[in-house]
């Protein structure tokens, strides 16, 4: 019975834990503050990873890669996985050993987000659906249009996040939007952030329509609050009971000791470890991580909001740990509308090849996704690529200042003040296999061009060489320390 | 309750207290605190050292102050207020002098902002010459200690011989737009009262006005006590310097005022004198006949005070135009001579007043403000704050900010149905006349009762820092039945479109005082017109506005009108304006995204 509330929209903080739809799990049964090691997996697309952390040893013990096998049976590799590390630290270790895993396989989660206003519900439902580890591929703004409905229908979403109105705020609009959302022929789960008073209705409406319907606290309870964790908690909850199955990796879960965590929600979770430090150790203050995937590149920052040189903050306020994906920036699959941001004829020209050269090289990227250059002009067409994916991706990520000439104000900011920052990290194999990375990553820090964009002027940079923070953010609820210090060692100062 | 800020820098970042104390040194090792017409014709070395002359003879002092916006037209103006009083047996003490906002900010950044319209001093001659016009002491205020030019400032007003200098209030609430240098306007600040430490023998005083700063958000008496006792440990015991609050503008209730400086009294363990108790200008309003009215009565309060408690405080004069505009000289003039009357009766009541009953109730205010304070600088240091800094505490104080101090210190009573979660031990007047001033609109007016604006949303805000005319108006919709969505202070016309977007309200209540009432109207109704937003805006407060060159905002309530913004002024019609407004609205949707 709780299980069918929840699934029409019963409020999902009241209803009994029992009920709730993380899936069943099988907790560590021994005592983790005894355990020596961590088994950490990473269920990506291409590859699963394999970390192995030891605690005596306060370090990585053991990396290996197989393989993904999750388009067809996830235990494959994952048994892989495990053989590797029971041949690396011995059979009753291994037995012993805390076994956790993320996973970013089959794209991770795609959601769409829907909001009523650009700089309130809907950039805190974006921020809530990045957090919770998300690619979003669609955002609306406002009452939805049937064109709207015609495209989020393609978009072929796994979760709606609908937010909208402050509590006792908007109502005709919240309900405009849920009677089409209802009527439509989108069959995703839709978490509903928006105004508590319209939610008996909202439920009404999707239950009427035999679609899922999750009930979480407001987004925007109040002017200048923001509330994503209960929203970002139940996207993750839902992308493991509902998404999880259709990926393959139905068959994992049992064989783990936590819950499996998507990639992006867990490198969020370790780079705020990183900046913030454990009780013990201290963090590296405000930082960047950028992370260049094959069809997106994912912008992490970690800081304090604060308004630029006195500037009005507009909109919700702006989580410390905030994380933006750009669907169009990757080195793969998406470099063709990357090269559309950078301009054929400029990249063509900086390379010294006539612009129908370069279109052929992207179109053999975009074929086959596992391309890896060969010669110095694929690397340099690499490197441009990754290059351009952090200019752009860094400066959407960004707040913005804009000057206006108004009576009471000055300037007026949109957006996260990142110029604090001073430490930026890479991520991921276009940076950890190219041969300047340095020059890859010094793009995210702002220009003399860029006057009203809050990126840092200057910064340190580091790789994750090892790629281990995936390792580190679902380690850090076990161990902490741990966790910090098998980044730390990673770290590669460029 | 877990304390939610944010730090505009890193406090830990500040010079230590060493580096700053010598880099005061090193600037009182090179200068001369100067001496004004004021000091050399009552043989003084500071207006402290007159101040105390005037405790041990019962003397009650006078303080004007001066918003002119020129300084020929200042000294104009000094020249004929002097002649005028002391011409008719008169006196005044001190001027308050209010230098341009331009004047906080460094020389090198001035060039970031736009001159106002206010006073600028460009040579060390013209700070000089402030004291020099006529022997009545300056006092600098505003954009002084407390800016981001502070220990510059405090540099030149010493060497003028100004000694008397504030405001440490405006450290927490007063923002430079366009000049974000927090950790240097800190350390400023902190340089500055210490080179006033070095010349507190002599009798300089820092002057803090409450009422200016967080000490205005405070809803509990008790608790303000104890944030004056915060600004003391700051000013004296950990920059050395000795200080004078200023309360007033806030204080409705005469006794309350006699009371609350008793309470001071008590907390000023180095006996250093008050500036002055400012007028009480909440009940100042557009009619003059009222206003003569508050200036007589808290004015003899303040009189009768000082003539049992000698506290060093000047008397201030409100003319009853300040609420209309900019005083005149003569109005100026007139104030003062009301003033010499309440000054000259007090005695007579002094000796009818319930002393014991002051005596009581400003301990209670003392014993709790003791407990606020204890637990306030105990919670920082739990927080590693270091409490023997007095950058780090000024800094942490400004971004934990009055409201969460006061739920999580406060002592009143904890319920929690009561505003902020607890029963004020003593509320202040602004709280108090604001549930007055409610009550007594709600009284006759109608639609409240049968809660007409039930299902009803407002959005309601302020054009300023100014937020009392908000929440009385905040107050009558909610008892009203209606819904509201407080968008704060100093509102921005963008802020309004997107959450009329997430409320559907139907009206915009915005409250001005700040003279940019007809600017501001325009460009509410622009953006809302060019987001198809037909939504009602009804402005109270001051509808005024510099028109034309003029040194003073005159009334543009018939320009205003004109575009279509109710701006009738009367709170007791709100409910029926905001019925009439909701009859026809509509919002368009947003443009869109692009991914």
């Amino acid at each position: 019975m709780y299980r069918d509330l929840v699934q029409y929209g019963y409020p999902y903080d009241e209803v009994p834990a029992i009920a709730r739809v993380e899936i069943p799990q099988n907790p560590f049964s021994g005592d983790v503050s005894i355990v020596r090691h961590f088994v950490l997996l990473d269920f990506g697309s291409t590859f699963t990873k394999l970390s192995v952390a030891d605690r005596q040893a306060g370090d990585i013990v053991h990396t290996a890669r197989f393989p993904s096998t999750v388009r067809s049976d996830a235990t494959i590799c994952l048994e892989q996985c495990f053989e590797s590390a029971r041949c690396a630290i011995g059979a009753d270790a291994f037995e012993r050993s805390c076994k956790l895993a993320s996973s970013s396989a089959a794209g991770g989660l795609r959601m769409a987000v829907i909001g009523l206003s650009h700089t309130l519900s809907t950039s805190a439902g974006r921020n809530a659906a990045f957090g919770a580890g998300a690619k979003i591929l669609g955002t609306f703004v406002g009452k939805l249009t049937e064109e709207d409905m015609a495209r989020l229908e393609k978009l072929n979403v796994e979760i709606i996040l609908f937010c909208g109105g402050y509590e006792d705020g908007s109502t005709a609009s919240v309900e405009h939007n849920a009677t089409m959302l209802a009527a439509s022929a989108v069959s995703a789960p839709v978490i509903y952030a928006g105004n508590s008073r319209m939610a008996q209705t909202v439920r009404s409406l999707f239950l009427q329509a035999k679609k899922s319907c999750f009930i979480v606290h407001n987004i925007i309870p109040r002017v200048g609050a923001l509330e994503t964790k209960p929203s970002e908690r139940i996207i993750r909850d839902v992308f493991m009971k509902t998404i999880v199955n259709m990926k393959g990796l139905s068959g994992v879960q049992a064989r783990l000791d936590g819950p499996l965590t998507p990639t992006p929600a867990a490198v969020l979770e370790a780079g705020e470890l990183l900046s913030l430090g454990t009780s013990s150790e201290e963090g590296v203050g405000p930082l960047m991580i950028v992370d260049i995937g094959g069809a997106t590149t994912d912008v992490h920052s970690y800081v304090e909001q604060t308004g630029f040189q006195g500037a009005r903050l507009m909109g919700s306020p702006e989580p410390y740990a905030r994380r933006t994906v750009e669907g169009d920036m990757g080195m793969r699959e998406s470099s063709i509308c990357l090269m559309e941001e950078l301009g054929w004829e400029k990249t063509a020209g900086d390379l010294g090849i006539p612009p129908e050269s370069l279109r052929q090289l992207i179109h053999k990227r975009v074929e086959n996704t596992n391309y890896v250059p060969d010669c110095p002009l694929e690397q340099k067409v690499d490197h441009i690529i990754a290059a351009g994916a952090v200019h752009v991706s860094a400066r959407r990520h960004s707040g913005r200042i804009k000057y206006v000439h108004s009576s009471n104000v000055t300037s007026l900011q949109y957006g996260k003040n990142v110029s604090p920052i001073r430490t930026v990290i890479g991520t991921g194999g276009p940076l950890v296999n190219s041969a300047d990375p340095g020059a890859i990553l010094r793009r995210a820090c702002s220009n003399p061009r860029d006057a009203d964009v809050l990126l840092p002027d200057s910064a340190e940079f580091y790789l994750d060489a090892r790629y281990v923070f995936y390792a580190a953010g679902i380690l850090r609820q076990h161990d902490a320390d741990l966790a910090m210090r098998i980044m730390k060692n990673s770290l590669s100062r460029l | 309750m877990a304390l939610e800020y944010k730090r505009r820098f890193n406090e830990k970042d500040l010079p230590d207290v060493k580096s700053l104390r010598s880099d005061a040194k090193k600037v009182f090792d090179n200068m001369r605190l100067g001496e004004t017409l004021f000091m050399k014709k009552h043989n003084v070395k500071s207006e402290g050292e007159y101040k105390k002359h005037c405790m041990a003879h019962g003397k009650i002092m006078k303080h004007s102050h001066i918003g002119w916006n020129s300084w020929e037209s200042t000294a104009d103006g000094f020249r004929k207020i002097y002649e005028a009083l002391t011409g008719t047996g008169s006196s005044i003490d001190r001027f308050g002098v209010t230098l341009d906002w331009v004047m906080g900010v460094p020389r090198a950044l001035r060039d970031e902002i736009t001159v106002g319209t206010g006073i600028v001093f460009e040579t060390e001659d013209e700070w000089r010459a402030v004291g020099q016009v006529v022997p009545v002491q300056p006092h600098f205020g505003d954009h002084m200690i407390g800016s981001l030019n502070s220990f510059e400032n405090a540099r030149l007003a010493l060497s003028a011989g100004v000694t008397t200098i504030g405001n440490v209030s405006q450290y927490y609430s007063y923002e430079y737009p366009g000049i974000e240098r927090e950790c240097d306007r800190t350390a400023e600040m902190v340089r500055a009262l210490m080179l006033m430490g070095m010349y507190s023998e002599v009798g300089t005083i820092v002057h803090s006005n409450l009422d200016d700063g967080f000490g205005s958000q405070f809803h509990d008496l008790a608790n303000l006590v104890g944030w004056a006792m915060l600004e003391r440990y700051i000013v004296e015991d950990l920059s050395g310097a000795r200080m004078g609050h200023c309360f007033g503008n806030l204080f409705s209730d005469p006794i309350l005022r006699i009371i609350f400086n008793r309470a001071m009294g008590k907390i000023n363990k180095y006996h250093t004198p008050g500036s002055m108790i400012y007028g009480n200008t909440i009940d100042f309003g557009m009619d003059f006949a009222r206003n003569a009215g508050a200036l007589s009565s808290f004015s003899l309060a303040d009189a009768i005070g000082q003539y049992k408690y000698p506290s060093g405080h000047a008397v201030t004069p409100i003319p009853v135009s300040e609420a209309a505009r900019i005083p005149s000289v003569e109005e100026i003039i007139e104030a003062n001579r009301t003033v010499d009357i309440m000054v000259e009766k007090a005695p007579m009541y002094a000796q009818f007043i319930n002393w014991d009953m002051v005596e009581a109730e400003s301990e209670i205010l003392v014993t709790c403000g003791t407990i606020f304070f204890e637990r306030t600088l105990n919670a920082l240091d739990d927080m590693h704050v270091d409490i023997g800094h007095p950058g780090e505490l000024l800094a942490m104080l400004k971004c934990i900010k009055p409201e969460q101090l006061e739920i999580a210190f406060g002592v009143g009573r904890s319920v929690r149905t009561a505003i902020r979660g607890r029963v004020p031990v003593r509320p202040t007047n602004i709280i108090k006349t604001i549930t007055d001033k409610k009550d007594n609109l709600i009284k006759h007016m109608d639609g409240v009762e049968n809660k007409a604006l039930e299902g009803i949303r407002v959005i309601v805000g302020s054009t300023d820092v100014h937020e009392f005319g908000k929440e009385i108006c905040k107050a009558i919709v909610l008892e009203a039945g209606g819904t509201v969505f407080d968008l704060g202070s100093t509102v921005s016309t963008e802020e309004l479109v997107d959450a009329i977007h997430e409320t559907e309200s139907k009206v915009v209540l915005m409250s001005t005082f700040n003279g940019i009432a007809l600017t501001y109207a325009k460009e509410v109704m622009e953006t809302f017109m060019k987001n198809n937003i037909n939504a009602k805006l009804i402005m109270g407060g001051l509808i005024n506005e510099n028109q034309d060159g003029s040194d003073l905002p005159v009334d543009v309530s018939k320009e205003v009108a004109a575009l279509g913004v109710n701006c009738s002024n009367q709170a007791e019609c709100l409910v029926d304006y905001i019925l009439d407004a909701t009859r026809s609205y509509s919002v368009r949707r947003p443009a869109a995204v692009a991914e």
